[in-house]
């Protein structure tokens, strides 16, 4: 028999009534499922990496040392904290704004 | 459903060949059909760099973290989803068997191969009482012949069904064309019979394997759902 031959004995037929379902999938394990693995030698084989809050920027970047009146850098760090933003992100906005001719 | 993992700690057992055979056949008879490549050295992947026109969907790249989610995602669009495990004991392994309608765990013949498979076995039977619910496995004889069964084989069968332990009626011989689906890195279905021995003979039993998991699959997938 020849895997090039049509389907034989209801083959395909009983593959098509196997349906994909979501819905079949069992209840999330709980976490003493890990614990009972490593019992049994099955141990975690990958180190965890630590998460990055920052986000890479994918783009050329240099840095400006400013020298500015207090009050005005008040006014810049209060929108920061108000706006829970980085500076980074604060000079972007900032930026945003000039270009669109915002200010 | 039916998420098929394919699991034994030992390497070399025949997890890669089972799951490639299960998936392409599969696949080859209509079926749509994922196959996560779980093993580090990722020989499934390398097989899909190939020129198969198989419909069979092959994904990589999943770790300890991921491999739930991915297994949950394919599941909800494919009907199959494979699992091909790595060769070591390791929490990928026993996250994908959680999340898994039915394991096959593949050995060889042997005692080494058997010592292994029985860690797989334990691992699911207690996973079993954890999560509260069946998980069917069966095992696979792999790379026996297809003449005649050794003296070791015979007893290595007989000692597992004394334990209760379910074995597959279909072996996966040892045959030539199942070794060059990596060689050739295309289906068994779209190997040259000028090229590669026996190659009628390898589709016949990659379909008999394939309709044995079939049926046993619809026969628990009828169980669950009553």
């Amino acid at each position: 028999m020849s895997q090039d031959k049509k389907p034989s004995f209801g083959f395909g037929s009983k593959i098509a009534a196997i349906t994909p379902s979501a819905e079949d999938a069992p209840p999330p394990a709980p976490p003493e499922a890990d614990a009972v693995a490593e019992r049994h030698g099955f141990v975690a084989r990958e180190s965890e990496q630590l998460l990055k809050i920052r986000e890479p920027v994918n783009a050329a970047t240099a840095q400006i040392n400013v020298r500015a009146e207090v009050a005005d850098l008040n006014v810049f760090l209060a929108w920061c904290k108000a706006e829970r933003l980085s500076y980074r992100e604060a000079f972007k906005r900032i930026a945003l704004a000039i270009r669109k001719g915002a200010i | 459903m039916p998420v098929i993992s394919v699991a034994n700690p030992k390497g070399g057992a025949g997890k890669s060949t089972t799951a490639l055979v299960l998936g392409t056949t599969l696949a080859h008879f209509g079926g749509t059909v994922s196959l996560i490549d779980c093993d580090p050295n990722r020989p499934i992947a390398a097989w899909a760099q190939g020129e198969s026109g198989t419909t069979m969907r092959v994904i990589s790249d999943v770790t300890e973290s991921t491999i739930v989610g991915t297994i949950d995602r394919e599941r909800g669009g494919r009907q199959f989803v494979v699992v091909d495990l790595e060769g070591t004991a390791s929490r990928m392994v026993s996250r994908a068997i959680t999340r898994s309608d039915l394991v096959l765990i593949p050995m060889q013949a042997s005692a080494v191969d058997a010592a292994q498979a029985a860690r797989a076995v334990d691992l699911v039977r207690e996973e079993e009482q954890v999560l509260n619910r069946e998980i069917p496995f069966r095992i696979v004889f792999t790379r026996t012949s297809s003449a005649i069964p050794t003296r070791n084989e015979k007893m290595i069968v007989e000692e597992l069904r004394a334990s209760g332990i379910p074995v597959l009626t279909t072996h996966l011989n040892e045959r030539a064309a199942f070794k060059s689906l990596f060689t050739y890195r295309v289906a068994l279905s779209e190997l040259d019979p000028a090229l590669v021995n026996g190659v009628p003979a390898a589709q016949e039993n990659a379909q008999s394997l394939s309709e044995e998991v079939v049926e046993l699959v619809a026969t628990l997938t009828k169980k669950a759902r009553a």
